[in-house]
Parts: C-alpha cells; structure tokens; sequence
C-alpha cells in the first residue's frame, strides 16, 4: 500500500522542532523519557515506558527505538546512561507530529493526529513514579543503531528465517505505531533506517473494532498492541518462555513470577500446586478435536472456535503473548484452528498453529499462525504454511495470509514461497516445457498471483528480454536451493505429504450458523 | 508493482500480464547482458508488514541480507533475536504429563470440552492443603477440635465443595466484584445449589464454608479472564485491556422496503387464517351447543316416559308389549321434533348444519322440519299471488268503467323494481368480529385501494343510478353524471345512520346536478314486518300514497333531501341556490321511490341482509 522507505534521504535538516532535551537523574525520570540504555553492551535510546519499585529500586521497562516490542525490558537504574541528555516526553498533546524525524522515510506522510499524539495515550501513561506495571502503551520508535543485536533477550536468533514463523495479520491497512516524538539524534541512526511516520491507518478504533466484527484477527490500534508486557515468564511443558507481548490473562497473574500452562489443554495457573493439581486431573492428551492429518511427525487437528470455545480461547492468549497484533478483542467463534503436534509416550505435545476464518471475505487462508517459542527454527514453520496451502488446494481456492505479516511471519512466507516456487520452475524446466504464466504458478501452488509476482520480483527473477518478459533461474536462487537441499539431506527434510490429507473435506457451514453464531 | 522501474533503460518496458506464459531460462541463457544496474535493481514491493515494523533494525538487516544474496553476492545471515526459552528446571515432567498416551490406528476424532476433561475446576493452593490437613487432623478452621465425627476428607471432595461454594456465588452474586455484595450464607448456597454435589462432598459443606469465608475476596480465587457478553454492554469495558472475547451481537438483516412488504403480506395472510379458523371454532362451538341442549331435551323425554312407565306399572295398566321398546327405540322420532324446535329458535346457519347432520342418520325426519326459509317464501307466495289475484279482482271490478275520480286505484303499470334504483349503505358487519378487526384493509378491500367509498362497490349500482336518473327525468330531464366513488362516505357517517334508525336500512344514490354539483340522497326502508303483514290493502300501492321522509340524524353531513311533494327541498347549506332551478324533481322522485320500495321489497335481500 504505501510506499515502503527506502531511500534514507539526508534530510534532517528538515526537522521539525526537537524536543527538550536535558539532563536527568533518577528522580526526575518519567514515564516517556527517553534515555540512553546499555542493550548488549551498546548504548541505545530507549523509552521509559513503565517505572516501579522492586525491592526499593526503580526499575524502568524500556522500549528500544528501532527494535521489536518483544525486546522491550525491565532494566535496573544502572543499566541507563544519565551522563547523556535524556529526551523529555513532549507536553501533552502538541505538536508531536513533527517530532519524528522522518529522514528516511521518503514516503511516509507524518500525520499529526498520530503521532505521538495519540492523546489517549500519553494521557493514560501513568506519570508517578512507582507504577504497578500496568498497561501502557509503548509507543515505537526505531533509530538505526549500530548495535549489533541484543544480547540477553537474543538467546535465540532465528538462525533460519523458514523456520520461525510468527505472523498475525488482520487486515487491514497495517499502520505504523504511534510513535512518540521522537528526535533522531544520531545522524548515523537517521541513516541506518527510516523510521515511518506514523500515518494513521485509515481505520479509527470504532471502524476497526467493526470490521473486526465481521471478520480478521488483528488490530492495527496502536493502543491495543503498545502495551507493557504483563506476564513475567511462562512454563509450559518442559520450557519456560519469555513472553514476547501483552496478554489479558487475569490481571492476578502480573503478579506471578511464572504462569504455569497446561500443555494440553492450555489453561492456565499462577500457582505451581494448583497447577499439579490441575495436571492429576486433566484428562487431555491432544487437541480437544478431529485428527485431519498424521505423519511420522506430526498430527494436525481441525478445532471449531464455536466447539471447543474455552481450548480456543486458551490458545488465543497464549499465541498473543508472541503475536503482536493479534486481537482478542472478540470471540473465537468464526474461526477454525488447526493445530499441529508431535506425538510421544506423554501425548500430544502443541507445536504451533494457524487459524482461518470459517469465511474470509477477503479469501485468506490463514489468519494467524505461530510456532510456539520453545519450537521455533526446527522448521515446523514451513509445515503450517505448507499445510495451510494445501488445505487450499482441496478447496480450490488461492489462499494468501492475512496482512500484515510481522518480520518473523514475512520471512517465513518468503522462504516457503521462494522454496515451492524455484522448485515447481525446475520442475517445468526438466519437462522440457519451460513456458508458465504467474498464474499457472499461482493456481499450481495455491497462492496468490500477487504473492507469485512479489516472490519473482523479489528475487529478481522476472527480466526483461527481447522485448518480453521471462523468469530467470538465477544463479544466486538455485544456490540457496541446493544448500538447502543438502541440509536437508543431512538433517531430514520434513513435509507435508498431501494424499495423506485427502480424505479432508473443508467444514461446511450453513448460512444460519454463519448468520447467528459467529 | 508487475514491472521493475528501469529507469536507465530507454526502452519501455511492457507490463507484465500475469495471465502470459513467460519462459524459464536460466541466467547464462540471456542473450543480452543489459546494463547490469538496471538489472540489479532491488524490487521495492510492498511486504505486507506494518510500516512502522518494516523499519525494525533487524528485520532490515535481514532483508538486506537476502536481497544482496539475490543480487549474487555473499552477504552474512541475519536473524532476528527473541526473548529466550530455556528447559524448565525442577520440572518432573514424567510426572506431571505421565506416560500413559496410545496412539489409536485411526485418526483420533474428538468431542469433549475442555469443561469435560479437566474435572472440578477449582484447584487447591498452598493455603487450602494446609487447612485440609488442619482439617483432617480433627480441627476446624479456628483451630479447635472438629465436634462432628467425620472422617478424613479427600483432596477431590475438598475442591467440589470449594468449587460449588465458587460457581454458586458467582452465579448469585454476578457482580459482586463491583458491588461489594455481601458474603452468601451457607444455607442460601445449598437451597440455589443446581447440581446436584455427591454426598460425601456435602457432609463437608459447613467446616469447608467456614474456611471459604475467610478467603473469599472480591475476585474469584481462580483467576479468570474478562469476558463480556456483548460487545455493545458498556464503553468502559472498551478501554480495559483485560477484557476479551467479547460475544459479536447478531448480525443484522438488512431493512428494505421489498422485506417490509414481504413482512407485510406475511402478516396478513396470517391474520386471515387465523380469523377463518377462529370462525370455524365457534361455529363448532355453536354447533356442539345446540348437541348439548337437544341431547338434554331428550333425556328429560326419555325421563318422562320412564315415568310414565312406572306410573303404568304402578297403576298396573297393561300396555302393548312394545311399549317398553317405544320408551327408547322411538326416541327417535320424538328427539327429532325437539330438534327440530330448537332449530326454529335458533334461526342459524349453524342450526341448519346440524341437520344436515342428521341427515346422515336418517332420511326421515327431514320431512318433519320445516325450513324458516320455505316458510317465508311460503308466505311471499301468498302475499304476492294474494297481491295479483287482488289486482286481477280490482281491474275485473272496473272493467267497463271509466275512472273519473281524482286518484284512481288503479294499480300501476309493473315497473322494474324500484328498490334496485338504490344501493344500501355500507353495512358494519353485524357480527362483530372476536377480535380486532384487521388494521389493515383485507386483501379484497385492498384491491380496490384508493377507494374511500364503498357504496361503488355494489356492482349493479352504477346502471341503476342511470335509472333513477331516468326515473327523475318524468319531471324535470337531468343529466346525470354518475363517478364511481367521487363521493366519499366515511363509515362513521354510514353507521351514524344505522344507530339512528336501527330498524331499517338507510339506501342512498349520488346524483350529480347541474354544475356538477352533487347530492347524495338517503332513504330509509320500512321495517321489515310490514312486509309479511299488509299484504292486501291498496295502501301498499303507489303514486296516491303520501310522500313520507325519513329523519336523518343532523350530524350527517351529507347533501340530503327528504322529498314533499311540490315543496323544495329543504335547503342544507350549499343545497340551496340549486333548489331554485330544480326544486320539483328530487321531491317527486324521492317519494315514488320511497312507496314503491314499502311495495316490493324483497323479503329474499333483506332476510339475506340479516
């Protein structure tokens, strides 16, 4: 839709009025400031979002300009730099707008209303000093730095972008958080990346709760997804996880150093007896639905949010501590889950999962879609995308995700289609019948023609020659290919074997369930 | 989007056309090596992630990593870091998810709800097992010894009372959170109790309540999640984070006007059906009351003959030997005449079908029971042949003789009937309906929407306003133009009129005078026992007869004339400049009309009118 930024033009000078700039000490900091943080060893500029008291120390939870909302921390008082000059929150309301430096983002216009401004949402942030942590928003931000990455959150990089998947999407027109002023003031860190200014989405709350209404998963309201993180850490299973994102589990659980998740039927407890007690009774092994799918790996379920509401709830709470702009904000009902597993002598154990709208209006086949944390990069992430296809093959539909993705989800996508795409190309080029049009591929692979065209040009493998247009087998394409191949060979490779789906008939649903209970 | 922006190449590229067969070549295939940048170019589309996100630091770096990969170089992989997951330490995992799973050969298919699976949803903490065990040590919750003699109580019986006392406070108490409601009493939780708890649990309700007593608070004591009924229930709720999975209010069906009157019709068609089965019900009711009177009226019969037969047997008279039989086997008969007397009484269309009930029976009594209808045609007949053989006899007695008196009683040449001339006024149905009429015309009335007047609705109306116009035109020639309902009549008028003169039945014409003036004349009938009784007398014959009106109430505000003999009309408002000109006419006609009506009227149409 809007354009993307590119070119990180130069012009800072351009700038609206900075903000106030001075110097802090402890006491003086407030909710929205923003201070030089060490992040793995860097310093980098960070907002205070939320400030409590532990153990009779502040503690500051800061939101990191330019990094994800899942690296946002509590830090202790040493970790900020107060040797530099902070960046005060700019009053109320006012001219926020211009705040952002929007040196590189060539396109993006700066509406006011957005940024910064959301007036809910400075209004709302708490200013005294100790705060229980309570929902804020955090307005995003993002300078380039030069750090290299983070360390303490960045445990697990995602070595293998096929593999981590994490996309929510609503539609919807993605719009960009609200940013609170921000002052690049770093010319380098203007350099590194752009920052979009906030345009507003089209869509005002009241619009976007009512198309939720009628269909989608996601929110693109800043206040809905700006929120400090409520749960501590997680266990779940044999893993304890840091929660990425705000989930309204029960409020009581902000006060839990973990919350304990049965693994099968996802409920969940702030109390490691109650949890022991729940385990001697729950009868789960898998999945509360029908088994549409098993191989030597994997077992997918077909679960109806309308049946099986409270599993779908819990699992909607869970998947939104690591999907962003997932949105909880109504029922499960008009969605189907399908969830993948793994079997052993315990039972099913949860993998991930994607949901899809019993009815999409504007045909995703895919709503939301997530690897649980503790099994991401195992390449299970290819498996829900290729799965979520080939269920639209049996419907003979061209099934696209919703939008927009998150960085995880779109390198997921990318790698699968770029994957099944230079395949299905060699395929063609050995039958010796090296002619196909987008669309063939499309309906071949049951994606889009858009997402055929945005892969091919992607990888720039549609050229221009003798006056026509051909797709080029690149070079650097059919590397990636073998490379993958050969790990492949090493490690096994897993698929989704379709015949094994073929007894598996889309739900039908009839127009009064439609009309009446979603 | 389709065509990568070459901005150095001077030819212009062609758009790609998704639908076009494009050919797979490899790298080293193309002919011409174009100018590298143009080719290079790195394709800018949309990613369809937010645009605040795309500019992420490390989502960046990765994308710039594969996209220079795609252009042929090395460059190093990226990753986007996430928070951590570690093994859980001290977790006896064996334990807590034990190994007990068996894969089934087939695909597992599976109903049961998480509600189903998981048992008492209460859970104990650290607090309830310490008190449990307190508990089972023979203390009650303050420490003393527990005077009931029970025995131990086990975990699962501790969290069913701990559970019951929850849901049956949530359920009383739904917003105790917000109000503060008082804790409930022990007694009250047992009478509301919905399921039924086993009784092991219930021998533990008191010492348990106690303890619950004490750790209740607002919340409930497991955690739950906001949930909101309806999305619509408050604003507030809108801004609580916490709150989720609200219910999506009915979707609404689109309101148009085709629906509306789909709606419509619907109803009245309903309405309809619903009205004619009402009708059948009391008809039948009528009917099966008519049953219960002639089937008393027998058994008094049957009772007087049992008497009868006593007294017989008492005095010792000696009957037939059939007699005994007669009592019942002749009942027959006997309860056919009684029948037959409630019939002449009843004078009912239900009546009649009774009979014809008994017809089914039995032939015979038919031949017993005179029809009121034959009765009445009878005594028309009578009337009418008496009337000719009267007339025959007056023209015998002055044949040969000349009249020369002033008004002879000669009876009049035979005219159409004069009675036809005028349309009755709309009549209220007499049987009042059950229920409320119908708010909306029925469907017949509403064919002929638009018009107001129902006296146009008695078809042979409009030829005979041509007649009586005709009939006007002995004194003075009119021209009549006659528009069906050009003169509207609203029922309140119509029965103004009938209260005023509940006997007879008000008849009117629309006449329409010169300048287009028009009048709507009204006139009453005679009752309608004159009919059967003076049959005879030359009085019933017209012409001599005294012109005779009719009062009409005043509120009537219709153009009325009561008709005098060579008098104008009397004048009503706007009535009067016409008089002038035409005074004679109307009284003239009115009168002769208003005899010949008293004259000939026809038993038939108006004993149908009953």
């Amino acid at each position: 839709m809007a354009p993307r930024n590119d070119a990180k033009d130069g012009e800072k000078g351009a700038e609206e009025p900075k903000p106030e700039r001075g110097y802090a000490t402890l006491a003086t900091l407030t909710i929205g400031t923003k201070a030089s943080v060490e992040k793995d060893g860097e310093k980098r500029r960070a907002e205070i979002l939320s400030i409590q008291t532990r153990r009779g120390r502040p503690t500051y939870y800061v939101h990191y300009e330019e990094f994800n909302k899942r690296l946002d921390e509590w830090v202790s008082a040493e970790r900020l730099d107060l040797l530099q000059e902070v960046e005060w929150p700019a009053p109320e309301k006012p001219d926020n707008k211009s705040k952002q430096k929007t040196t590189q983002s060539k396109a993006q216009q700066v509406s006011k209303t957005d940024s910064r401004s959301q007036p809910n949402k400075s209004q709302k942030r708490p200013r005294s000093a100790t705060v229980t942590r309570e929902a804020s928003e955090t307005p995003f931000d993002g300078s380039a730095k030069s750090s290299r990455r983070p360390s303490r959150q960045g445990g697990k990089e995602n070595l293998d972008p096929t593999v981590t998947i994490a996309t929510e999407e609503i539609g919807g027109t993605p719009q960009p958080e609200d940013e609170s002023a921000i002052d690049l003031v770093d010319m380098q860190e203007a350099a590194v990346a752009a920052k979009a200014a906030p345009n507003h989405g089209p869509y005002s709350r009241e619009e976007e709760i009512e198309k939720l209404r009628t269909g989608g998963s996601m929110t693109q309201n800043q206040t809905e997804i700006s929120r400090v993180r409520n749960l501590e850490r997680i266990q779940m299973g044999q893993y304890e996880i840091e929660p990425w994102y705000f989930s309204p589990y029960p409020a009581e659980f902000t006060d839990c150093d973990l919350v304990y998740i049965c693994e099968s039927c996802l409920c969940y407890f702030g109390n490691n007896t109650q949890f022991g007690r729940h385990r001697k009774k729950c009868t789960l092994f898998h999945p509360p639905g029908n088994e549409i799918y098993r191989d030597d790996n994997v077992s997918f379920f077909e679960i109806d949010g309308r049946r099986q509401r409270t599993w779908c709830r819990n699992l909607c709470l869970l998947s939104k501590l690591f999907l962003d702009h997932k949105t909880l904000y109504y029922d499960v009902d008009p969605f189907l889950f399908y969830c993948m597993t793994f079997r052993n002598a315990h039972g099913h154990h949860l993998v991930g999962y994607f949901s899809k709208e019993k009815e999409s209006a504007e045909g995703y086949n895919v709503a939301c879609i997530l690897t649980l944390p503790q099994h991401q990069r195992k390449g299970y992430g290819k498996l829900l995308i290729q799965f979520s296809y080939e269920l639209s093959k049996i419907e003979n539909k061209l099934g696209s995700p919703e939008k927009p993705l998150s960085d995880l989800g779109l390198l997921g996508y990318r790698a699968y289609w770029q994957e099944v795409i230079v395949d299905l190309l060699l395929e063609r080029e050995g039958e010796g019948t090296p002619i196909v049009s987008a669309e063939d591929i499309g309906s071949s692979l049951a994606m889009t023609t858009n997402d055929v065209l945005h892969t091919l040009q992607n990888l720039n493998m549609v050229r221009y020659s003798n006056k026509t247009h051909v797709i080029v087998l690149t070079e650097a394409v059919l590397v990636q290919r073998e490379r993958q191949k050969e790990k492949e060979r090493i490690k096994g490779k897993r698929v989704i074997e379709g015949e094994r789906l073929a007894g598996w008939r889309p739900p039908v649903f009839t127009a009064a369930a439609r009309t009446w209970n979603w | 989007m389709s065509t990568r922006n070459n901005a150095a190449r001077t030819v212009r590229q062609r758009k790609l056309n998704p639908k076009q067969g494009l050919r797979i070549i490899r790298e080293s295939d193309i002919e011409e090596q174009l100018d590298d940048e143009s080719q290079r170019q790195v394709y800018h589309g949309e990613t369809g992630v937010e645009k605040a996100e795309e500019i992420e630091y490390h989502l960046q770096a990765v994308i710039n990593a594969s996209n220079s990969t795609t252009l042929g170089a090395r460059a190093k992989q990226s990753y986007i870091p996430t928070p951590d997951v570690v093994r859980a330490k001290g977790v006896k995992y064996d334990d807590l998810y034990p190994k007990v799973f068996k894969e089934p050969a087939t695909y597992i298919r599976f109903g049961s709800t998480v509600e189903d699976s998981v048992g008492v949803a209460y859970c104990m903490n650290d607090a309830d097992i310490e008190f449990l065990a307190r508990l089972n040590d023979g203390k009650d919750i303050d420490g003393r010894d527990r005077k009931d003699k029970l025995s131990q109580c086990p975990e699962d019986t501790f969290e069913e009372v701990m559970n019951f006392f929850e849901d049956t406070s949530a359920r009383l108490q739904p917003y105790a959170n917000v109000d503060n409601a008082p804790i409930l009493a022990l007694e009250e939780m047992e009478r509301a109790q919905e399921e039924e708890i086993s009784a092991d649990s219930r021998k533990w309700l008191k010492p348990i309540y106690k303890y619950w007593v004490l750790r209740k608070g607002n919340r409930p004591l497991m955690p739950s999640i906001k949930v909101r009924v309806l999305d619509t229930a408050s604003e507030a709720d809108d801004a609580d984070p916490y709150v989720c999975f609200r219910r999506r209010e009915v979707r609404l069906t689109r309101k148009t006007r085709g629906r509306d009157a789909q709606v419509v019709e619907k109803l009245k068609k309903l309405r309809l059906e619903a009205q004619s089965a009402l009708e059948l019900v009391r008809l039948v009711v009528d009917r099966e009351r008519v049953k219960a009177d002639s089937l008393q009226v027998d058994r008094r019969v049957f009772n007087e003959r049992k008497q009868l037969k006593e007294v017989k047997a008492a005095k010792n008279i000696i009957g037939e030997k059939g007699d005994d039989e007669d009592l019942l086997v002749n009942q027959k008969p006997v309860s056919k005449s009684s029948k037959g007397r409630g019939d002449g009484q009843a004078q009912r269309p239900a009546t009649i079908r009774l009979r014809s009930v008994g017809d089914g029976r039995s032939a015979a009594p038919d031949v017993d029971l005179p029809l009121l209808d034959d009765w009445r045609t009878e005594a028309d007949h009578f009337v009418i042949s008496t009337i000719e053989a009267r007339k025959e006899q007056h023209k015998k007695w002055n044949q040969h003789w000349i009249d020369e008196t002033k008004y002879p009683i000669t009876p009049p040449s035979e005219e159409s009937n004069p009675m036809s001339k005028w349309a009755q006024l709309p009549l209220e149905g007499l049987n009042s309906y059950p229920t409320p009429p119908p708010s909306l015309p029925s469907q017949s009335s509403q064919q002929k929407e638009g018009e107001d007047v129902e006296m146009p609705d008695v078809p042979p109306k409009v030829e005979e306003g041509k007649q009586a116009t005709a009939g006007a035109e002995i004194h003075e020639p009119l021209s009549v133009f006659h528009i069906p309902g050009a003169y509207p009549l609203s029922d309140d008028e119509a029965s103004d009129d009938d209260a005023a003169e509940p006997s007879g039945y008000p008849a009117c014409r629309l006449r329409y005078g010169r300048g287009g003036r028009c009048y709507l004349e009204t006139r009453k009938r005679r009752p309608y026992g004159q009919l059967s009784r003076g049959v005879v007398s030359d009085s019933d014959s017209d012409e001599d007869y005294g012109p005779g009106y009719f009062p009409v109430s005043e509120r009537i505000t219709f153009d009325y004339r009561a008709a005098l003999n060579n008098r104008p009309t009397r004048p009503d408002g706007m009535l009067v400049q016409q008089q002038s000109s035409h005074g004679r006419w109307a009284s003239g006609d009115q009168a002769s009309m208003k005899t010949g009506a008293g004259a000939h009227g026809r038993p038939g149409s108006q004993g149908g009118a009953a």
